[in-house]
């Protein structure tokens, strides 16, 4: 009820009431102290600071007084901990003013030492928050309590006192490499307010060997989502390398080297752990030699007797892949391989690792062949072309084991086969030619099969019949167009099968259409033929807006058959057109999908030219509503809110554009467009004052700004006397993006053509 | 922070990834179309 009613000024006297409960004047018996004490915590919990920080010192006054040692019961003051903890986001003046500051962490260092654990572990996870929501004012505490509270802690029996010793850690380096991070993007001239004082530097000694034996606290069946000492420990780890870097080799080091042949499955999967942790933060000049040296001890450790070990060796292989350059070289390379085939025989979630680890691997190898040669586009061959068929071959044997819906191996395979068919040598084209034509059979023989429910083996199957749509396009866009026409009408009629049947699942759908998309790109005017069997699917999934993302596929479906069949699609547009549309009106519709209506309305446009007049009036209305809602800059601080916004600018400037060179042939086609001219200006001036412009946004300024002097000539003049084209060009020229550059030397030629003076 | 262990992260079944790869493509294609016309009008 108060997260209801106090964000709105309602019950303005609850906190007030509930703390007199707490006054030592009141005789109120323990459990009533306890239950007011919970409510207090609860509201502190559910309500937004902002609405509490006027009765924060109320709030801290009643709590602080219940925790004090001898003051109170054990019950009483473990409750009061447990609503300090709730209290802290709105007690910024409080922890400001240094008196205060010391009482509250007076009691909380107190209570951290309490015989009761649950006491005990609230206080902790007050001192975690503390070096999140306080880390400014941790200095005079560091080195007289916290340092010595926190490793004793970790040394505790109990898992829960452990973790939060940990967690304390963690949450110290977090803060510490954000404000390395904001150190590092200032300048001299404005040097940043607050700064790293490196107390994880300073601990790095004396934390880092109980961490590491932290890293080896697991139980045998261990459940893989449970939060535990051991994962704590590890996520600690990888942050302490992150805020310190090189100097947290050394200490690291000194625990794998000992434990990597420890007697103690613990110990052995720990250092693998370990180490795995401080990949990323140290510089990969001190990393490589380690790492390179420490290849075949990892490798060994996939045949070790303990699974949970061969789990961590099948995941760090791909770990160091990952993150340190030059670790597969030719000397390790062959040694590495022959380790992943044999593992891929190994029980799903180690497999699985191992697929992963194949898949960062054949990245590296063909990046490092790429960076040998910067002169070569594609390669000829590369250090994977002799093992390329039958890593192939290996990989389809694992993901027809039965047991392959476990742990998402078959997953974990495919994206592996994927992977290598993204990043091969030219001599492994004929291996992908036949893999294509394994994933459409298989694809085809999945096709008879019938499953209802939603039980997991419907989900696996339905899984499968997607990875295989994907991994089709893969392959599609990897092939030759003439080899793809070999067998593209097998792959698309399989592909209608799978929409046309009812029960296909909509990720299903969703990969089938995507597929669809890469094979008109490939088959061109062979497309023809189906669109009237494709039509009654593409409507219905136009009209699919629960499962938004199916709507989201056919909509660029749409866009990719009206730009290579043009004015074949003539016939469908009037349906095609009244669906997009009323997509676009629909709020209840995801936004995701808007921007990409709007680009398919830019390739319909374009392809049926000076037709598209039929729809120009409702069209012009539809953007010029959009691009009002569309003009209000998003906060700079809400990335996907600005991402969002760029798409659904370039969705409207590329319908515009479309619609201009679908009209620009007839004068009197154009009336209609003319009194739009002035409101698209002003949206195009809008978009380039925005400090949150995409390069996207520009290049689709841009070519707008170009299309319009070819199409209206002299007649343009005047709205670019206005001087916004000033500033597009400039951020034109600012781009590194290559299309863009040739789009603002394009526009550049246009402007001056028809006002030779400009700059 | 379970999700970070061994790179749990990472997306077992990355239908994301292939929206976005696809999204990008189309707007490639349709860049492409555009500059060709462009480049064809600058060669008139």
């Amino acid at each position: 009820i108060a997260s209801i009613e106090i964000p709105r000024g309602g019950w303005t006297d609850l906190i007030s009431t509930l703390l007199t409960a707490l006054s030592p004047d009141n005789a109120a018996t323990e459990p009533q102290k306890i239950a007011s004490l919970e409510t207090i915590g609860y509201v502190c919990d559910s309500v937004d600071p902002q609405f509490l920080e006027a009765q924060s010192n109320d709030i801290l006054t009643g709590v602080v007084a219940c925790m004090q040692l001898g003051q109170t019961s054990e019950r009483v003051r473990q409750v009061a901990t447990n609503a300090l903890l709730n209290s802290l986001e709105f007690c910024g003046a409080n922890f400001a003013r240094d008196g205060e500051r010391h009482i509250i962490m007076q009691v909380i260092c107190e209570a951290t030492q309490s015989t009761d654990q649950l006491t005990a572990v609230a206080a902790l996870q007050c001192l975690v928050k503390i070096a999140a929501l306080y880390y400014d004012f941790l200095e005079e505490y560091m080195g007289a309590a916290l340092f010595a509270i926190t490793l004793s802690a970790m040394s505790s029996p109990v898992d829960e006192v452990a973790m939060q010793g940990i967690e304390f850690w963690t949450s110290v380096c977090d803060e510490e490499i954000n404000l390395t991070i904001e150190l590092q993007e200032s300048s001299t001239e404005n040097p940043p307010e607050r700064v790293s004082k490196h107390y994880s530097l300073g601990a790095l000694e004396a934390i880092i060997p109980p961490i590491c034996q932290l890293i080896a606290k697991q139980e045998e069946d261990e459940d893989e989502d449970e939060w535990t000492v051991s994962k704590s420990a590890t996520i600690c780890l990888t942050r302490l390398a992150n805020a310190c870097g090189n100097a947290t080799v050394d200490h690291v080091m000194n625990f794998v080297s000992p434990n990597i042949a420890n007697a103690s499955w613990q110990a052995r999967d720990a250092s693998i752990l370990a180490f795995g942790a401080i990949l990323e933060g140290p510089d990969s000049d001190k990393l490589l030699p380690i790492a390179k040296q420490a290849v075949p001890s990892f490798l060994g450790m996939l045949r070790d007797p303990s699974s949970v070990v061969r789990d961590s060796a099948a995941w760090i292989v791909g770990h160091m892949c990952d993150l340190v350059s030059g670790v597969v070289d030719e000397e390790t390379l062959p040694a590495i391989l022959e380790a992943c085939f044999q593992s891929l025989d190994d029980e799903p979630r180690v497999a699985k690792n191992t697929c992963w680890s194949i898949t960062s691997l054949v990245e590296v190898v063909h990046e490092d062949a790429l960076n040998l040669h910067p002169e070569l586009t594609e390669l000829e061959s590369y250090p994977l072309s002799s093992v390329f068929p039958q890593l192939i071959g290996k990989l389809l044997e694992v993901a027809a084991r039965p047991d392959a819906h476990s742990s998402n191996l078959r997953v974990a395979v495919y994206e592996s086969l994927n992977a290598l068919v993204q990043h091969h040598a030219k001599d492994c084209y004929a291996v992908i030619q036949q893999l294509s034509v394994v994933f459409l059979q298989n694809l085809q023989s999945s096709l008879g099969i019938k499953v209802d429910g939603a039980s997991d083996d419907t989900r696996h199957f339905t899984e499968s019949q997607a990875l295989l749509c994907a991994s089709l396009a893969v392959s599609f866009r990897q092939l030759q167009r003439e080899d793809v026409l070999k067998i593209s009408d097998d792959a698309i009629q399989v592909l209608i099968m799978l929409l046309q049947q009812t029960h296909s699942a909509s990720n299903v759908i969703e990969d089938a259409l995507l597929c669809l998309s890469t094979t008109v790109e490939l088959v061109e005017l062979n497309m023809a033929k189906y669109l009237e069997v494709l039509k009654p699917i593409i409507m219905s999934a136009l009209e699919n807006h629960r499962e938004y993302q199916v709507c989201g596929a056919a909509v660029g479906l749409v866009g990719d058959l009206f730009r290579v069949l043009a004015i074949n699609m003539l016939p469908y547009c009037d349906d095609i057109m009244q669906h997009l549309l009323n997509n676009l009106a629909d709020q209840q519709l995801d936004r995701s999908v808007k921007p990409q209506i709007l680009s398919a309305l830019s390739d319909i446009a374009a392809a049926i030219g000076p037709n598209f007049k039929a729809y120009l009036d409702s069209c012009l209305m539809v953007l010029q509503n959009a691009s009002e809602l569309a003009i209000n800059p998003a906060p700079a601080e809400d990335h996907d809110l600005v991402e969002q916004l760029n798409e659904l600018r370039d969705g409207i400037l590329e319908a515009y554009n479309g619609i201009l060179v679908a009209l620009k042939g007839s004068v009197d086609d154009l009336g209609p467009l003319l009194p739009h001219v002035q409101h698209m200006v002003t949206f195009i001036g809008t978009i380039t004052s925005d400090e949150m412009i995409s390069d996207g946004n520009v290049r689709a300024c841009l070519g707008l700004v170009g299309d319009m002097c070819v199409t209206f000539g002299g007649n343009f003049l005047h709205f670019l006397q206005s001087g916004f084209a000033i500033r597009l060009i400039q951020l034109g020229l600012e781009s590194e993006e290559k299309p863009t550059k040739l789009t603002v030397k394009w526009c550049r030629k246009e402007i001056k053509k028809i006002m030779p003076d400009h700059v | 922070r379970v999700s970070e262990f061994k790179g749990r992260s990472r997306p077992a079944y990355d239908q994301a990834a292939r929206r976005k790869l696809a999204l990008q493509l189309q707007k490639q294609k349709r860049l492409q179309s555009h500059m060709l016309r462009r480049l064809g009008l600058d060669a008139e």
